[in-house]
């Protein structure tokens, strides 16, 4: 057993900025700057598909002919010879926007949707996955056009993955009602979805509140909030949710992939939630109380029981090193404009299993680092938490020269 | 007055390892996804594809 330590910073606390006499900081901060900006015009510059393309070679031996000369989604395509239609429409997923082609068909008193292609996306691999393995897909095979595609009414989200789910869904709800109206010509007899407000929404909500709760009151109340806080960090936000905060989530801002409010409230909540906490009252609540991989950090903490320093030299040079790393993934994230491609936290893998490559060797490395080191990753390598609490910082800055110059003015 | 203790020979050389084998499956990770990103062709062929064949059995004579 060690001796007893200084006991370990909060999440995402990190040292203060070591900058002193370093001549090209300023230069090299300069080019990184540049670069990133031009990683994000090219990125998106390169990143117009051409559906059309994708579609003929999906269905070979057929001939698409354009209906209308509309430049954005969705697209419709009649088949030469065929009383089929392919619409391409779009949705909004958790990563950016998904794009699915749908095939439908007209039968004797209506129409079924007789294929369907997600043609492109920017979901993280695993909840792809997850989908897959959850049967999502297989329900819209032969699907009647009438039917309403709403997700929990006729269609099944799957756990970890609902917004994913809806996303795909109201992409799919878009293509074939279209059809259904437009080539089949028939009456909208459909559901139109509604908001997507229900229990996991209250639960977010009230997970904030006892955050809250737990952040300003220190009597028996405030420990009893939280303890739930902690206990539906990890259950809700992270396995059943699987709705942690990463560096995708950040990038998808900067991309432009901010989701409706109607379809994915929970994102709204959680963004607000996050932000707001920062903006009104200058504390980083996310890394504090409500994620979930900090949790399961301080488990392995509690279960190991050892407590050793991160050496003294390497945790003074964290903020860089966060900065370093969340550099060289943004870039990768703007030059293919997908932001599952930069997101190197282990998250998703700890919170659905599911993972990709060398992922998979991540979170037992932050994890066994964890076992020995209090919050290992938050500590040295979470880029959410360190930007966040350089909004922490900044506001505080902006507190103070608002102070000051009262101050001067009285 | 909290006093600190000194970090021990043996404590440096594991969090340092550690943190240098996390480093460099971070590292890694980059490298997979530069790999994938030289491996996005401009014309994909359709990610996933949904067709009347993948239709969930219906039980029959019902």
């Amino acid at each position: 057993m060690t001796d007893q330590i200084d006991s370990p910073p909060p999440a995402g606390e990190l040292p203060a900025e070591t900058s002193r006499g370093f001549p090209w900081r300023g230069v090299i901060e300069g080019v990184a700057w540049v670069l990133l900006v031009a990683a994000f015009i090219v990125g998106q510059i390169a990143a117009k598909p051409d559906y059309e393309s994708m579609l003929q070679q999906a269905l070979p031996g057929e001939t698409l002919v354009r209906s209308e000369a509309s430049a954005s989604l969705p697209i419709v395509y009649r088949i030469e010879g065929k009383d089929d239609v392919v619409i391409i429409a779009d949705g909004e997923g958790y990563g950016g926007p998904l794009v699915v082609g749908v095939r439908t068909r007209r039968t004797e008193n209506s129409g079924r949707l007789a294929e369907a292609l997600v043609l492109s996306h920017k979901e993280t691999p695993a909840f792809m996955e997850r989908l897959h393995r959850g049967n999502f897909f297989r329900q819209f095979g032969g699907k009647d056009v009438s039917d309403n595609f709403i997700v929990g009414d006729d269609v099944d989200a799957v756990s970890g993955a609902s917004v994913s789910a809806r996303g795909l869904t109201s992409a799919m709800r878009d293509a074939v009602h279209l059809g259904a109206v437009n080539h089949l010509k028939l009456e909208p007899t459909w559901r139109q979805p509604g908001w997507n407000v229900g229990v996991n929404e209250g639960v977010l909500v009230l997970l904030f509140v006892l955050a809250f709760i737990a952040g300003y009151r220190k009597d028996k109340i405030g420990k009893y909030a939280g303890r739930s806080v902690t206990v539906g960090a990890l259950v809700f936000v992270g396995f059943y949710a699987n709705a942690s905060l990463s560096l995708a989530n950040i990038a998808g801002i900067f991309m432009g992939y901010i989701p409706s409010l109607r379809q994915h409230p929970m994102w709204w909540i959680m963004m607000i939630g996050v932000l707001g906490s920062i903006v009104v009252m200058g504390r980083n609540i996310y890394c504090q109380r409500l994620c979930p991989f900090m949790v399961v950090q301080d488990l392995a903490q509690k279960i190991s029981g050892v407590k050793l320093k991160i050496d003294s030299r390497f945790q003074r040079r964290a903020r860089t090193l966060i900065f370093s790393l969340s550099w060289v993934a943004l870039m990768l994230i703007f030059l293919t404009a997908h932001p599952a491609l930069g997101s190197y936290e282990p998250f998703a893998m700890m919170f659905s299993l599911e993972g990709l490559g060398i992922q998979w060797y991540i979170l037992p490395a932050s994890l066994l680092g964890s076992l020995f080191v209090p919050r290992f990753w938050c500590r040295l390598f979470c880029p959410v938490g360190l930007y966040l609490n350089e909004l922490v910082r900044l506001r505080r800055k902006i507190r103070t020269a608002f102070s000051r110059k009262s101050i001067e003015g009285n | 007055m909290s006093r600190r203790r000194k970090e021990r020979p043996w404590e440096l050389k594991v969090t340092w390892t550690l943190s240098l084998v996390t480093l460099l499956l971070v590292f890694g990770f980059f490298y997979q996804s530069f790999q994938e990103m030289l491996q996005i062709a401009p014309v994909q062929v359709a990610v996933e594809r949904i067709g009347e064949t993948t239709a969930p059995d219906e039980p029959e004579n019902q």
